[in-house]
């Protein structure tokens, strides 16, 4: 919701005016040739003050190849060499490639948040791939998980630097997970002409100075954590030393393409509501920045290439650091 | 290769100097005047005076004034021209001479369409390389989008303009951006022509006297821009009688008053459009699904108004304003989003026409024109707007000078004071309010100095020389903005109030020749250099009424275009036919550009994410028209190359630019079968525009996302469309004064599906099913038949 006053303008008038063309116009299916131009190593890759990193290594595909969570194992880059290190210390932290085949004494919270951190929302082990991560070794992990040790997991106002060797490509990134600054609270507001709705307020104090830069979830009861459909990045340039309260978006599922207009950002009475906020790097933040900003295909506007913080040939991705507070409340009936 | 341009028009300037004309023995008088249409009193701009016994003669200027420097003697003067009765008057010159003409129209053009109001072999004898005009009644003739005539269209269909698309109105010339053309309305800038996101021009057909457009060796009187001037000039007003004149259409109605507020001395002109569709879709939508959609609506209107006042032989007065809106609202069926969003242009010209002596013309103007945006809206209690403004105050004085005969000198200096305000943002939730302050106003000084010389070297040769030099200074109020090495703003620094912030100037040499080779064949060679310092960029494949138009700063240097064009003219059957082949080679220098990575941002200013190349383009225009008869029309095919190169795109190769169009084929047709039937045609062809479509796709986040290929790297399908018009000419015998037609046009005949943009959509659920992806285009127009009544009553 905050994002969308950013983009009011500039994304929702444009593409509610491409809308407009394309739903009073005439769509059809043409045949074209499309250059092959290879494939682009992906990583999808975080790390969040106290929890361990995880690093997920895809390839991309061909834009007319089929695409499905079914295919998904096919496209991991398993057997690369890959480690950590901490602002200006030379120790290598390995991490290793662990994948779900392999986890059948990792308690399924584990699996969970590495599904979630592919935005699986439905578990269903007939259907779910196996996905391999890499993370820290298995016996990091255990502690972590056991004892709740983990020297080498996320701290806030630390850089993180990320090397990773794959086939013949060596990739390199480094993310600083900043001060987390959190926020006021969360409230509660109706939502106008709806009995049913809500929305619920952040109260956020933005410091005096600039330069910090936002991202963030909402879990509703049960479900995962979703990114709002406007975005999920902002900057506090245009809030700066003011304390404001606004009301947040609900996220939702990234393959929703037209979230219903009724219900859009708003929560349920009765919903228990988590807000996962973190402050985000400024490298970081441009990833999201231009990911989710891609009107391609729009003639109002050209196409977006996404601006990655990995260095390397045939790259695309984020190596992202959060600075993360979390917040719950729950919405009267 | 700057210098070598220098050392040309040196030799040029030398070439002037050691060929002047015959020393004459006897005395010489000047004869000057105007030449005026007699049925409105307006003046003829290019009509031809000539002098039968020394075979040379001159053309009137835009406001129909001619200067001629003759020996004593007795001459035939024949003065003439297209479409109306030559007058043929004996002059025994002994003294200076004031003489005005008043051409009847003639018998034959009553019957005829009037294709062109050019002298009728001007094509062939000028020294205009690339330029064509447009009498209205030529525009008026073809077929209609939605039965609105568009002036801007109709110039889509000449050689080397090409249509920024579907049914749009802005245009590209030889390579050039639709922000290189230099659209003028009675000399003040039109910043955004379109209404309706382009899909109408601003300019009311029935207020338009002439069009021109200059697309290659731009003559020294124009500036500013690098590819075209577009040149319209609005009608005068009648000056012998009251008229009133119009025309219904389907989606919009005008209304043009003219006549004199004292016969032959003062006229006025006032004319309107509107458009209803909103008035006409309001009656349904305050029932359709329980009238949730009552209050949205979109319109837009024009009015125009012009006085014309002579003073005296020696001074005339004009006043002409524009003033035109867009009107957007909108209102969610939910309630929760509702936008009121208004845009526009309006415009003053202010002009003095002096005679000083019998030879020099001077035309003193002052001219204001503004375009503007401002949004509101309301999101569920955040309100929120957004607003822009372009600005520009100035002054020109040009003069018309004719020292000699087969000289035409043209020289003036020209000043705009710009503002150019990028969006202002303001937005209001309960107690928060923001402003953006990163995106102040910016201001600009722009002065340019001009002469030009036309003559007539020889009978074979004339050429046409001009200098123009330029500057343009930015200055305060500016805020600096400083970076570290990570790109973070650091700091600023500011400018105070006209603090030079960053000078800019340079000469901009114009030439251009004509080498007449036959009677009616010529050889011509143009070459220019211009300067642009205002610029838009623009992602969008259309003009949009949210275009920022910014100026050159620290960062964003002038654009710079070298032409060269070759041509040859020929004509045919007495000037029935005319045939033209020109060829051209532009460079383009400091050509703007959004980055790969450029988000919008309301508090960041535009020029951050501009990136800086160069541009290249060439090709060749074949053009023939028949210029008379029943059976009218041209034939225009060009084929061209536009490319560009940016260190930050493509890896710095040379990709195509999303102006380059290989082919484009314009055909136009006209019958008279009578004089109450007429048939018109038009037929496009061209090759499609480039775009950049996504050649990948990753997972990241368990969202699909895509990776683009090379910039422009795929063409759309080609474009085509046939568009065809009937007009039905009224007999009204109890009323002889009343002249209506009914005119039935049909756009895109045989209803083509023509691109309009190409998307790769992908659609489903990963996570339910596959992914499917596929390659979809997005067709606007299908047949699209429309109907308009026009009617003229009294003149």
């Amino acid at each position: 919701m905050i994002r969308s006053l950013r983009h009011i303008y500039l994304r929702l008038l444009l593409a509610a005016t491409s809308a407009a063309l394309i739903s009073s116009a005439c769509t059809k299916d043409i045949t074209g040739n499309l250059p092959d131009l290879g494939t682009s190593t992906v990583v999808d890759g975080n790390i969040e003050n106290g929890k361990p990193p995880v690093v997920l290594l895809t390839r991309s595909t061909r834009v007319f190849g089929d695409l499905n969570i079914n295919d998904l194992g096919a496209f991991f880059l398993h057997g690369a060499a890959m480690y950590m290190t901490i602002d200006g210390d030379s120790t290598h932290i390995p991490l290793e490639e662990i994948c779900l085949r392999d986890l059948t004494a990792i308690p399924d919270s584990l699996k969970w948040t590495l599904l979630y951190s592919l935005g699986v929302t439905v578990y269903d082990s007939s259907s779910v791939p196996d996905v391999c991560v890499y993370t820290l070794p298995l016996s990091e992990l255990a502690s972590y998980y056991n004892t709740g040790n983990c020297p080498h997991c996320g701290a806030e106002q630390h850089t993180y630097h990320l090397n990773i060797h794959v086939g013949n490509k060596t990739l390199t990134s480094y993310t600083t997970i900043p001060q987390a600054l959190g926020i006021d609270g969360l409230s509660i507001r109706n939502a106008p002409n709806n009995d049913s709705l809500v929305n619920v307020m952040a109260t956020i104090t933005v410091p005096p100075s600039n330069g910090h830069f936002i991202r963030y979830w909402t879990q509703r009861n049960d479900e995962p954590f979703y990114t709002p459909y406007s975005g999920s990045v902002y900057d506090d340039k245009l809030w700066v030393g003011q304390t404001l309260t606004l009301p947040l978006e609900r996220g939702i599922p990234g393959y929703i393409v037209s979230p219903d207009p009724v219900t859009y950002g708003y929560f349920w009475k009765g919903d228990t509501v988590t807000l996962k906020w973190a402050n985000i790097d400024s490298r970081t933040y441009d990833f999201f920045n231009t990911l989710e900003n891609d009107g391609g295909g729009s003639p109002f506007s050209a196409p977006l290439r996404v601006k990655s913080n990995i260095s390397g040939d045939s790259v695309v991705g984020v190596w992202a650091g959060y600075a993360v507070k979390y917040y719950s409340i729950i919405v009267p009936k | 290769m700057l210098r070598s341009l220098r050392c040309l028009f040196l030799l040029l300037l030398g070439l002037a100097a050691i060929c002047p004309l015959p020393a004459q023995s006897v005395p010489k008088y000047t004869i000057s005047g105007y030449i005026k249409d007699t049925a409105n009193g307006e003046g003829l701009l290019g009509a031809t005076i000539a002098v039968v016994e020394l075979t040379k003669g001159t053309n009137t200027n835009d406001y129909g004034f001619y200067s001629l420097d003759l020996p004593a003697g007795h001459y035939t003067l024949k003065v003439s021209y297209v479409g109306y009765e030559t007058q043929s008057v004996p002059l025994d010159l002994t003294a200076n001479v004031k003489m005005n003409f008043d051409l009847h129209t003639s018998a034959m053009a009553t019957k005829e369409i009037v294709v062109t109001a050019e002298k009728k072999d001007a094509n062939v004898t000028s020294t205009a390389v690339g330029r064509q005009e447009l009498n209205i009644e030529t525009v008026k003739s073809i077929p209609a989008f939605m039965g609105e005539v568009d002036v801007l269209k109709t110039i889509q269909l000449l050689p080397g303009v090409m249509a920024a698309g579907e049914g749009n109105t802005g245009f590209y010339v030889r390579g050039g951006g639709p922000d290189q053309n230099l659209v003028l309305l009675d000399e003040a800038v039109v910043y955004n022509t379109g209404h309706l996101f382009g899909f109408f021009s601003v300019f009311n057909s029935d207020a338009v006297r002439s069009v021109a457009i200059e697309k290659g060796a731009m003559p020294a009187q124009y500036g500013g821009r690098l590819s075209s001037v577009v040149d319209v000039k609005m009608s005068e007003g009648n000056m012998k009688h009251w008229e009133v004149a119009g025309g219904i259409g389907l989606i919009a109605s005008r209304l043009t008053i003219q006549g004199p507020i004292k016969k032959d001395k003062c006229s006025i002109i006032l004319s309107g459009r509107r458009t209803y569709i909103d008035l006409l879709t309001k009656p349904f939508l305050a029932t359709y699904q329980g009238g949730k959609y009552k209050k949205d609506g979109y319109y837009f209107y024009d009015l125009n108004a012009k006085l014309n006042y002579i003073v005296s032989d020696k001074d005339r007065l004009f006043v002409s304003a524009y003033f035109g809106r867009d009107v957007f609202d909108f209102k969610a069926p939910e309630g929760d989003f509702n936008i009121h969003f208004p845009w526009g242009n309006s415009t003053v010209t202010g002009r003095w026409n002096h005679i000083f002596g019998d030879k020099l013309f001077m035309n003193a103007m002052f001219i204001y024109n503004d375009y503007r945006f401002d949004i509101k809206s309301d999101y569920r209690g955040v309100i929120f707007g957004v607003s822009s403004d372009t600005r520009d105050l100035g002054a020109k004085l040009a003069f018309d000078y004719s020292p000699l005969v087969g000289h035409m000198v043209k020289f003036g200096v020209d000043y705009t004071n710009h503002m150019l305000t990028p969006y202002q943002t303001q937005g209001v939730f309960d107690s928060v309010s923001i402003q953006n302050t990163n995106t102040s106003s910016k201001y600009g000084h722009e002065l340019a100095a001009y002469v030009a010389d036309d003559f007539e070297v020889n009978k074979w040769l004339k050429i046409n020389l001009g200098l123009r030099a330029s500057l343009f200074c930015l200055a305060g109020p500016y805020k600096k903005s400083i970076f570290d090495s990570t790109g973070a703003k650091i700091d600023s620094l500011n400018y105070a109030l006209d603090q030079p912030v960053k000078t800019y100037y340079g000469l901009e040499p114009r030439a251009s020749a004509r080498f007449k080779v036959a009677k009616s064949t010529s050889i011509k060679a143009g070459f220019s250099l211009t300067k642009q310092y205002i610029h838009l960029v623009s992602n969008s494949t259309t003009t949009l009424p949210f275009d920022l138009w910014v100026p050159s700063t620290l960062k964003v240097k002038p654009q710079m275009a070298l032409q060269y064009s070759l041509g040859v003219f020929q004509n045919f059957h007495d000037n029935m036919f005319e045939a033209s082949i020109e060829g051209y080679y532009k460079q383009l220098f400091n050509q703007i550009e959004y980055g790969d990575n450029n988000v919008p941002g309301i508090d960041q200013d535009v020029e951050d994410f501009f990136v800086f190349g160069k541009g290249r383009s060439y090709g060749a225009e074949f053009f023939l028209k028949k210029a008379r008869g029943k059976f009218q029309g041209w034939i225009g095919y060009t084929l061209a190359w536009t490319q560009r190169k940016f260190p930050s795109i493509n890896n710095d190769q040379w990709f195509a630019a999303k102006y380059d169009r290989r082919h484009d084929l314009n055909v136009v047709l006209m019958y008279e079968i009578n004089q109450r039937w007429k048939l018109g045609a038009t037929f496009v062809y061209a090759s499609g525009n480039t775009t950049t479509l996504p050649v990948q796709l990753f997972y990241q986040e368990g969202t699909i996302h895509e990776i683009y290929g090379p910039r422009n790297f795929y063409r759309l399908p080609a474009y085509h469309r046939l568009d065809l018009s009937v007009t039905y000419t009224f007999r009204h015998r109890r009323f002889p004064k009343l002249h209506s037609d009914l005119n039935l046009s049909i756009y895109n005949a045989y209803s083509r599906l023509n691109p309009y943009f190409v998307y790769v959509d992908v659609q489903g659920n990963p996570y339910t099913g596959s992914i499917k992806t596929s390659l979809k285009q997005v067709s606007l127009f299908p047949i699209l038949p429309s109907i308009t009544w026009n009617f003229k009553f009294g003149g």
